[in-house]
């Protein structure tokens, strides 16, 4: 058992419930983490999860397993926030579209009111 | 679902409208804009302008009103197509059978509209590109940009299975169909080029380029400056390379 690595992943386990209890995360932004925080604890606690992770990556050091994991890890977490980013980002435009064409015609509204 | 989408269509009421729309996209014009919107109205009177204050810090969106031009003013810098796509949006919804889209630098001299228009008013294309290289660019275009337009036309061209010559070019007519089209999500918030040319083909739509003569702009002002050009490049060849695997039947409908 690795005892500062399982605690950091318990804490860790236990601030992302806590931040989507709070409704600061939402739950479809936090499977990735609690998977994640998840895996690091059964990794931390026990040597036989981490030679089996080696053995099932090819690699014969377990601390080179654990890093591979978590960096896949990171890297779907970022492709994760990428797409959620270039959606919001493509809301945002029309969002902002709208708001253009919309201040454009309440504006022509209001000079045509003034006028009669 | 784009918000677009879910909200009633807006109705601009424009009781003098007149049937083609110039959409003009500017970003800190505000020294040019008023000279430009009153050249345009002055060309031919069956058109109406429409500026689209993409984020500017300046008076551009007075300047081009007191110049009797419509204007959209975006609440923040969106880039150049996402500009230039409210233009479309506000042409559709407001009925327009017809527009012209030029830059808002004096890039494109506004006696080249209406040989564009009566181009379209042809009836056997949808969508007209003006071409400097058909006609003339009466200024020195930096040689690695001319490099880099005839390296995209030719990668278009191959792509396309026909000659563009001009696939960066900003002037362009088109009818309702061609706005239709542009109003959707694929349509690129910086720069449209080639890729969008081989969608508009991909979906049936015909496009043809005409000689146009282009000057040069305001020296300083520049869309491809910086680092931009690298990140242009890369666009560019992803846009065309995406566009082409996904070809004619799911790149959208027209």
């Amino acid at each position: 058992m690795l005892l500062v690595p399982l605690i950091a992943s318990v804490a860790l386990l236990a601030v992302v419930l806590e931040l989507v209890r709070r409704r600061r995360l939402r739950e479809e932004l936090s499977w990735l983490w609690v998977l994640a925080a998840g895996t690091a604890v059964v990794l931390s606690g026990s040597h036989s999860a981490r030679d089996a992770l080696g053995r099932l990556l090819g690699v014969d050091d377990p601390a080179t397993g654990s890093l591979l994991t978590t960096s896949l890890f990171l890297a779907v977490l970022l492709l994760q926030l990428s797409v959620r980013v270039s959606a919001l980002a493509n809301h945002e435009k029309n969002l902002a579209q709208h708001l253009g064409r919309l201040e454009k015609r309440v504006a022509d509204l209001e000079r045509r009111t003034d006028d009669e | 679902m784009s918000p677009s989408a879910t909200v009633i269509p807006l109705r601009p009421a424009e009781a003098q409208r007149r049937s083609t729309l110039v959409i003009i996209p500017c970003l800190d014009e505000g020294p040019r804009i008023r000279a430009l919107v009153q050249d345009v109205l002055a060309s031919s009177p069956d058109l109406d302008v429409l500026i689209i204050d993409d984020g500017s810090t300046d008076d551009t969106a007075a300047e081009a009103e007191a110049a009797g031009a419509a204007v959209v003013r975006l609440p923040f810098n969106l880039g150049y197509g996402a500009a230039l796509q409210t233009g479309y949006k506000y042409a559709l919804e407001a009925g327009y059978d017809r527009v012209v889209q030029m830059d808002g630098d004096g890039q494109h001299p506004v006696s080249e509209l209406v040989p564009l228009l009566t181009r379209l008013d042809s009836g056997d294309v949808d969508l007209v590109v003006g071409s400097r290289f058909l006609g003339r660019a009466d200024y020195r275009i930096p040689i690695a940009r001319l490099l880099g337009i005839q390296l995209f036309s030719r990668l278009t061209s191959a792509l396309a299975r026909r000659r563009i010559t001009d696939p960066t070019s900003g002037l362009q007519a088109m009818n309702r169909k061609v706005l239709a089209f542009y109003q959707q999500d694929f349509y690129p918030y910086d720069y449209p080029d080639g890729d969008m040319l081989l969608r508009v083909q991909y979906a049936g739509l015909r496009f043809e380029e005409v000689p146009v003569v282009m000057v040069g702009g305001p020296p300083g002002k520049s869309m491809h400056s910086g680092l931009r050009p690298i990140y242009y490049v890369y666009k560019l060849l992803l846009s065309l390379g995406l566009t082409w695997l996904s070809g004619p039947d799911r790149s959208g409908d027209p």
